[in-house]
């Protein structure tokens, strides 16, 4: 099942233009997103070179099978082609929207498929990889954001870290996860809730 | 209303952990909770980073689909403004950070300066650079040493990787204005003996800088300042700096 409306899909776009961004920043893909929703197919592709290693990455990291991740992927960048004239700034960045649209659609899946055993005990790794198998070398950013997010996971309690662990990287409902740890689901929203406040403090996300 | 259930909501809304029952309750909560909204997009925010650092290139073919199931996709219209709605209009959930400087005409300069640069070397001196750059990346990171500072860098935000047994140290600033046209930033040592170049800072994605600084020594500051894009041998601009 697959919610269409809510705080990221939906509802009027804002009329407020100001706002900042550098190169490749919040603010361009703002503006290739609204060139994107007047049909302009450049715009288009421009967007997904920023954001599709984002998506598919993520897709891939919850689904661990990266055909699966490829169709996610397309039906993430089909579905922002689609609906982008109703993305609402004031309520997030681009990125987040475009990435919410992608953490859901590869959970909805794994919640469908409901967990084969191996691709559980794939997922069960929590550290972004150290070592990326890609043959060229890897962006100085992508290199750095892996290695801030590991140190900022490692700065996390065991339980913190496996309840975002269990939520974000395996696609656990915080439900399952409570029944898994055998603790109160008011435990797992505990837990869950201060250690993302601890990651987005720690990866300074709204200062 | 506040403590740990609803804002438990908010975090499990935001990492799509919820039941579809929560989730619709959470929903209505968060059309009346401002804070929450505010929650919610800062944990949206904090997912973007966590889903940064799993970034990999999907293979060609996979825009192709894209393209192809695009151009027979019908695009929706924005939605007409519900009357009567509240709008709320004081609303904005936009990171502070994004209206922190006129960007805006700034970023096509600073795209045409990095076509500009790319272009005065051959490609296979820029993949040799390139792979010099990573490997002494990894060679920092891995160093037993190495030490992570999140700092202010003026109105900037810094991270510094930095280690002394491999004298160097990998700052990234996210927030610093673009530089203008002919301009760069430029890193500096600062200690007892005085103030030494410490390298450049180069554009990268997402609007933010980074480079490497090498020949660290024990600094007490390491700082940036706005120069020539050849740079200067000392600072002759403002200098921002962060406590070694």
């Amino acid at each position: 099942m697959r919610r269409t409306v809510g705080w990221d899909a939906g509802e009027a776009s804002s009329p407020e233009e100001a706002g900042g961004g550098g190169p490749g920043g919040v603010d361009s893909l703002a503006r290739l997103l609204r060139r994107t929703a007047a049909g302009d197919l450049a715009a288009f592709e421009e967007l997904y070179r920023e954001l599709s290693g984002t998506v598919f990455g993520i897709a891939r990291r919850v689904l661990v099978d990266e055909a699966q991740a490829e169709e996610v992927c397309q039906e993430v960048f089909l579905e922002v082609w689609r609906t982008c004239a109703r993305f609402d700034r004031s309520r997030g960045t681009v990125p987040a929207w475009v990435l919410t649209i992608a953490h859901r659609r590869a959970v909805d899946r794994v919640r469908s498929e409901q967990a084969a055993s191996d691709r559980l005990a794939a997922a069960g790794r929590l550290e972004p990889e150290a070592t990326p198998r890609d043959a060229v070398p890897d962006q100085v950013e992508h290199r750095l954001e892996r290695e801030r997010v590991r140190r900022c996971l490692g700065g996390l309690t065991e339980t913190q870290r496996e309840a975002v662990r269990l939520t974000y990287y395996t696609g656990y409902t915080q439900r399952q996860a409570a029944d898994l740890l055998r603790v109160p689901l008011t435990t797992v929203k505990g837990r869950l809730r201060d250690g993302l406040i601890r990651l987005r403090d720690c990866l300074g996300v709204g200062v | 209303m506040s403590g740990a259930g609803v804002h438990g909501l908010t975090a499990g809304y935001a990492v799509n952990a919820l039941d579809p029952e929560e989730a619709e309750a959470a929903e209505r909560h968060l059309a009346e909770c401002e804070d929450c909204r505010r929650d919610l997009a800062d944990f949206r925010e904090t997912a973007v980073r966590l889903a940064e650092a799993e970034t990999r290139e999907p293979r060609p073919e996979v825009w192709e689909g894209i393209r192809g199931a695009a151009l027979r996709t019908r695009q929706l219209p924005p939605l007409a403004e519900e009357p009567g709605r509240a709008r709320g209009g004081a609303v904005r959930l936009l990171p502070e950070r994004t209206r922190w400087l006129p960007w805006l005409v700034a970023a096509a300069c600073a795209l045409v300066a990095v076509v500009l640069a790319g272009s005065l070397v051959s490609v296979n001196q820029r993949m040799d650079e390139e792979a010099r750059h990573a490997a002494e990346m990894e060679a920092l990171l891995a160093a037993p040493d190495t030490n992570m500072v999140e700092a202010p860098l003026g109105d900037a935000r810094a991270t510094v990787f930095a280690s002394y047994e491999e004298d160097a140290a990998m700052l990234v600033v996210e927030g610093l204005p673009t530089a203008p046209p002919g301009m760069a930033y430029q890193m500096w040592w600062a200690d007892e003996g005085g103030v030494r170049p410490a390298g450049m800072l180069k554009p990268s994605s997402n609007g933010r800088y980074s480079g490497m600084a090498e020949n660290m020594g024990k600094p007490d500051e390491l700082r940036v300042s706005l120069e020539p894009e050849e740079g200067s041998p000392e600072p002759t601009g403002e200098e921002m700096s962060v406590d070694m």
